[in-house]
């Protein structure tokens, strides 16, 4: 049996297409469960998801969720390893560029000034199932709980003995096989640009400017991916990045770096901590490494 | 010290305790229903039978300066019709042509682009090549998923060489039980853009009967979300 012929489950959640491949049904209806609560306790667009509460809790303690409480945890060390090129504190700047409403509204909105830089102080009490930041400073896990939410649900099927399987959360990608069995094959989204072989389990994420881009009132030409060290949408030169990863949160992390590093600092930093890289630079050129085949 | 460094954040973390949630897919109570299964998209994966494979090659020099660079691939039949657009550069194929008309005119009348789905556009518009040699195929099915019948059919590729200066190769390959393959001409347009060649040439068409595409194998494409 090839890959392509293996049972696939579609739903849109988390403001994309996520799929699962290769589960039996009951399986399946399990991850997309979890992915959906993931929707509901990450999401900066409802107003009673953890996420909402945390940003407009203005530095008190907020009640909420163990998992949560253990994405912003990882999500911080994230950002501790990275040297803040990675950052799931990102909220208040990406609001700032009119995307501050569901997607399909942001188009046409205005931008507003950026809020000042700060040195946020995090406080996460997994006794208390608390969690604090400061007056000004937003959560935004939502590339980054994406596939980390994908990896949990793979982990754990891989754990329950789960042979093999494929979640595929918006084109961030974790599968894993059996011994000897059929490999899987991932192909970054553009001709020529390249294909990486997961196996017998691993991950690979892009990042990219052309995706969730908009014009704003003003005019101006935006898209979602800020630079920590700018406060605004990543001007590095690069219009793509993936990476390859043996986990799906990791490779999230270390695109979305790759990307704002740009196409040729990104790969000179970061190749020696993936196991594939492809970056596709503003004007077409693309360079690729580590695992990733033209 | 610059607004780049300012800006950086590296919070301060302090944990109490101990991450209570454990791995697992269980987080929130019984699983509901799956949604019913939908079928792969079509560039993963086609189980519609074909005749073959067509490969379309061409050779690929970037232009230095704005307006240019901007290629469509397509397919006709003999009597011209629009059969498949296989590949054109996002800047058209997302709407650059309501700024710069003159791109890719040939292959957006061919294929009634204005009217073209959002999930047509996105199989089909990919960011700008890179300089060499590039192949392309087509699976031998429609812009409909269905298998097309044995006969000849023209392959297109239009490039903008700089600004409304345009090459159109066109040639045709016969699609059905034998291996085939074809050879493309080229024309300018307008008057004078032959000054400007050198960005397209050796263009040419192989059909491989009964080849179906590699991508059998692909499990997913990894893309920006």
């Amino acid at each position: 049996m090839t890959a392509g012929m293996m049972h696939s489950v579609t739903d849109r959640l988390m403001g994309t297409d996520v799929r699962v491949v290769g589960l039996p049904p009951a399986l399946a209806a399990e991850a997309f469960t979890a992915l959906r609560h993931a929707e509901q306790v990450f999401s900066r667009f409802l107003p009673d998801s953890d996420t909402s509460r945390v940003n407009a809790g203005a530095g008190r303690p907020v009640r909420v969720s163990p998992l949560f409480a253990a994405a912003l945890q990882e999500a911080c060390e994230h950002a501790a390893t990275t040297g803040g090129l990675f950052s799931p504190l990102l909220g208040a700047e990406v609001a700032a560029t009119g995307y501050d409403v569901d997607f399909a509204r942001v188009p046409g909105r205005p931008a507003r000034p950026l809020p000042p830089p700060s040195e946020p102080r995090v406080v996460i009490d997994h006794e208390r199932g608390t969690v604090a930041v400061p007056y000004g400073v937003a959560v935004d896990l939502g590339g980054f709980v994406k596939g980390w939410a994908a990896q949990r649900v793979a982990t754990d099927l891989r754990a329950r003995g789960v042979p093999r399987g494929l979640v595929d959360a918006g084109g961030d990608v974790v599968a894993w096989h059996e011994p000897g069995g059929t490999q899987w094959e991932v192909a970054i989204a553009a001709p020529g640009e390249g294909t990486i072989t997961l196996s017998p389990y691993g991950a690979a994420a892009t990042s990219s400017t052309a995706r969730r881009s908009w014009t704003g009132a003003d005019g101006v030409r935006r898209h979602h991916v800020i630079d920590p060290r700018t406060g605004r949408p990543a001007d590095s030169g690069c219009a793509q990045a993936t990476v390859a990863a043996p986990d799906l949160a990791t490779a999230e992390v270390l695109a979305t770096c790759m990307l704002v590093l740009g196409p040729e600092e990104g790969p000179r930093r970061l190749a020696e901590r993936v196991s594939g890289w492809c970056t596709v630079d503003d004007s077409g050129r693309v360079r690729r490494g580590g695992g990733v085949r033209a | 010290m610059s607004d780049r460094t300012t800006r950086l954040i590296i919070p301060i973390v302090v944990v109490t305790g101990v991450a209570a949630v454990g791995v697992g897919v269980g987080w929130s109570g019984p699983p509901a229903s799956p949604p019913e299964p939908t079928p792969d998209p079509p560039a993963a994966v086609s189980s519609v039978p074909s005749l073959g494979l067509v490969r379309i090659d061409y050779r690929l020099e970037r232009q230095r300066g704005h307006a240019s660079n901007q290629i469509a691939v397509w397919i006709e039949d003999a009597a011209g019709q629009h059969v498949r657009s296989l590949f054109a550069t996002s800047f058209t194929a997302e709407g650059g042509y309501a700024r710069r008309p003159m791109s890719l005119p040939a292959w957006r009348g061919s294929a009634r682009w204005e009217q073209a789905s959002d999930e047509l556009v996105e199989a089909v518009a990919r960011p700008a090549q890179d300089s060499g040699t590039h192949s392309l195929y087509w699976d031998g099915l429609d812009e409909f998923g269905a298998p097309v019948a044995p006969g000849t059919y023209r392959f297109l590729v239009e490039g903008n060489l700089r600004w409304e200066n345009r090459v159109l190769f066109t040639g045709t390959v016969a699609v059905g039980s034998a291996p085939a393959a074809g050879d493309a001409s080229a024309e300018y347009a307008p008057p004078g853009a032959e000054a400007h060649a050198g960005m397209l040439a050796e263009v040419r068409a192989e059909f491989l009967p009964g080849e179906r595409m590699q991508p059998d194998m692909i499990s997913a494409y990894s893309r920006g979300s």
